[in-house]
Parts: C-alpha cells; structure tokens; sequence
C-alpha cells in the first residue's frame, strides 16, 4: 500500500510540474472555462448526494478532497 | 453530508464566479480591485448571492452478508429507503468573505439488519438498535467560510454537525489556496479532523455505553488552464482512522448457525490520488473525464472511473454520466467463519471484492428574471447504480434554485 501511495503522489507531482510548464492562457480568452457546465464538482448538493451514495456502499473513500470515512453511521 | 473542501477551494480560483463575480463568464470579469487593497474598515456589504433546495430519495435493495435478516448462511436483506432534503445558502459580505451554509435532512427506513430471524425471544425489537433500523432522522448542518486573503491567495474554515439517533458527528477543517501565473495554476492544501460518538450495541441489542471514532484527513490539490478550452485538476488525500470502525451491529455468520460480531481492526490509513479533465465542447457542451486510484491499511484497492457529458440547447442543460469502481475486499473479509477461531473478521458487503456500475441522467431549465440578471432554475436528475454483490440503488432527485 505505501508502494502504490508513493507511486500516486509522485505521478501528481509530476503532473503538477508538466502543467506548470503549459502556455498561459489569458483572461480575455476564458470564456468557456467559466462556463457552469466546466464546474469541476457541477451541482454542489447533487454532487454531495451523489458522494453520499457512493462512500456509504464502497470501502474506497476520499482522495477527491474529501475525507474518507467519519460522519455517519455508515462507516 | 460532506463537503469537498479543497474541491471547493480549487472551485473558487479557477472559477471567480465563486467570488461574488457575474455567473456564467467569471474568467471574463476583471479582478475586484480592492482585492489588493487593505481589508475594508467600515462594514462591507452583505448580499444574498444564492438559494437552492433539493430533494432526494433512494431506494436502495439487495443482500449482503452483515445482515441477519436472511437466512442461516446466507446473505440478508439490506433493503432501504432514504429520502433527503437539502438546502444551501451562499451568502458574500463585501468582495473577501463567501459563506456557505448547507442543511440536509435525512429520513431512513431499516438502517441496519434485522435480526429478529435469529432465535431472540418473541418481543424483543425487531433489530439490536430498535427505532433507528426502522426509521431514523438524521440531520446535519455544515458551514464553509471562504475568505480572499489576497488576488492569489485564499483561507477558508468548514465546519459541520451530524446528528441522528445512535450517532452524534463534529468535522472542522481548514483550507488554503495560492494562484499563481494569473490564476492558471492553483494549488489547495486542507486538513480535515471528524469525531463521530456514538452508542454501542451488541448483537442481542444490549447497550455498552459509547464508543468514539477519529477521522483526520489532509489533501494536496492542484488545478491547471492547459487551453481555452481545457482545465486538469488533481488531488492526493491521505486519511487516518482510529477508535471503534466498525458500527457494533454488523454481524457475520458463522459455522455453527449462530451470527458472531464483525471485528476489524482499530486503525485505518486510507491513500487516494484523483485526476480529472474538463473539456470544453465546441457545440456548446461540455466533458469531464475522472479517475481515482484508492489503497487502504485493510488491503483493499480500488480503481474508479468516471464520464460525464453536458449539452445546453437554449435554456435547457442536458447532462450524461456513467461510473465505474472495481474493488478488492479487505483481507480480512469472508462469508463464513469458524467460532472459535479469533481474529479480524467482517462479511459487510460494502468491504467485499465487488464492481460498482452507475448510469445516470439530468435535466436543467435556467430562467431569467428582472432586468439584473436574477434567474430561477429547476433541475431532475435520476441515477440507477448496481453492483456485482448483489445490490442496487435508484436515485431521484429534484432541485429548484435562485441565483443572482
């Protein structure tokens, strides 16, 4: 397990470095990002729904910025 | 219900509507100026910026081998109906501070197994934990404050509270947030503490006080402008559980025809990375590619993958989305075990070797009302999710919103 955890966190620095070399994207030309279908996490409360159906019935939680486990009766 | 808080945090640079900024083009808008300026002496103006009420039922059936009410050897039944109100708030004072404050209400039908089955005397309530296995109301209350400390930097405090019958829940945590390269990239860092008390039941439903579970968590995340039309994002979290894991209820079979108690260990050390690319489509759409590497301390590994396609046609949103999770069980899962034999054991279901497909579909109107751009929105979203072990689960939901 800590294999595959330092594995994971070396592949997201490196990824964090090969995008910190990407072209600057200026503002005038954000439109589209900003759009509310380009939200990373969409509807806030049918995403916390959502996670909610998924924690609950999964051993596997956390690691999108969330805690795993905790919180509920359920785990 | 929890709260993705670095997700947030990443949300709030890369999408400066979450600043209080016009919705719908926030990387168009310009920075607010004061922003570089020192914090505002006299009191700075507070603003509702949006309300949402949503409403969600799940109805869940299937089997799993944690429930007595089955039969002797075999799986039980793990039927049940939720059904979830929710509300959020998002509130700005002056241009720095965000708050957030969500509501949810949760209704549930036999939350845990019945075990009635299994030779109690006639008259004892139907499962160890009595009411709450019939219908048990839990309510939770979070809170997120976001503050703009600077133009590139950002603090924010989440704090929550869960309540429900057998259970009483605290979550604190706090998050950071630097841009850098004029917002293109972002890097967030949270920590994350829960406690969770609650009552200890044996398997015949005797009380044995209260036990405590400790929840830390921290996150590192980043997210990244690689075009116009393009933003990566990628977290790592790492998470560590202490005190009583398991609810006290589950139970396994055991050889002798009789149900034993789940016992898994006190500690947990949970690592997960996630990635995710959202794609700006050129017929006004829009794609989000996910994936999730998971590996516990109880030797479970998980792959998760996940789509979803989004396509406006006027006022109408239309959304896709499927999922999928392989797991390997922990290793100390089984269906079956010796009596007398002592060790870690559990049969719950939701630990077994086990694929979790979800299909699910959305709908979304947005009208405008009054001249300054106030709009109402009503939304329908459904999902059908099923697993290999015997499970499935629909969910329905249906929102109606306001946003300035």
């Amino acid at each position: 397990m800590k294999r595959v955890a330092a594995r994971a966190l070396s592949a997201l620095a490196l990824a964090a470095l090969l995008c910190g070399g990407c072209a600057m994207v200026p503002q005038n030309r954000r439109k589209h990002l900003g759009d509310p279908m380009m939200s990373p996490d969409g509807d806030a409360l049918l995403t916390a729904g959502q996670r909610k159906l998924y924690t609950s019935r999964e051993s596997a939680a956390g690691g999108d910025a969330a805690p795993a486990g905790g919180g509920c009766g359920c785990q | 219900m929890r709260l993705p808080v670095a997700g947030a945090a990443l949300l709030f640079l890369v999408a400066p509507a979450a600043r209080g900024e016009p919705v719908g083009n926030p990387f168009l808008a310009p920075p607010p100026s004061d922003l570089d300026q020192p914090a505002l002496v006299s009191a700075p103006r507070y603003r509702i910026e949006s309300v949402a009420v949503r409403t969600t039922t799940f109805d869940q059936d299937g089997l799993g081998y944690q429930s007595a009410a089955g039969p002797v050897f075999g799986p039980g039944s793990e039927r049940a109906t939720i059904l979830e109100p929710q509300c959020e708030i998002v509130a700005a004072l002056g241009d720095r501070l965000i708050e957030r404050v969500v509501t949810s209400v949760d209704v549930v039908t036999a939350a845990s197994p019945n075990h009635r089955l299994y030779g109690l005397p006639v008259g004892t309530p139907v499962d160890v934990v009595s009411s709450p296995s019939r219908i048990n109301e839990a309510e939770e209350i979070d809170s997120d404050s976001t503050y703009a400390w600077s133009r590139t930097a950002t603090l924010g405090i989440h704090a929550d509270y869960h309540l429900e019958e057998p259970l009483e829940s605290w979550g604190l945590g706090a998050l950071a947030t630097r841009s850098f390269a004029g917002d293109n990239t972002v890097l967030s860092g949270s920590l994350y503490q829960i406690v969770d008390w609650f009552d200890n039941f044996n398997l015949a439903g005797k009380r044995f006080g209260r036990d405590v579970r400790t929840t830390t968590n921290a996150n590192l995340g980043f997210s990244q402008l690689l075009t116009p039309t393009t933003i990566v994002l990628g977290s790592y979290g790492f998470t560590v559980q202490a005190g009583t894991l398991t609810n006290t209820w589950n139970s396994v079979p055991l050889s002798d025809a009789t149900r034993g108690t789940e016992v898994v260990p006190r500690e947990r050390l949970r690592h997960a990375v996630s990635g995710r690319l959202l794609q700006w489509l050129p017929w006004n759409g829009a794609l989000k590619l996910g994936y999730r590497l998971y590996a516990d301390s109880w030797g479970s590994l998980a792959h998760t993958a996940d789509a979803e396609l989004s396509q406006r046609l006027g006022r109408l949103t239309l959304d896709l989305g499927g999922r999928y999770h392989r797991q390997s069980a922990v290793s100390f899962f089984g269906t079956l075990f010796d009596p007398a034999a002592l060790g870690l054991r559990t049969a719950d279901s939701d630990l077994a070797p086990l694929v979790a497909h979800a299909l699910s579909a959305g709908a979304r109107w947005d009208q405008p009302i009054g001249p300054q751009g106030h709009r109402i929105y009503f939304a329908i979203n459904g999902e059908h999710y099923w697993r290999t072990n015997n499970l499935h689960v629909d969910f329905v939901s249906g929102a109606l919103g306001w946003q300035q």
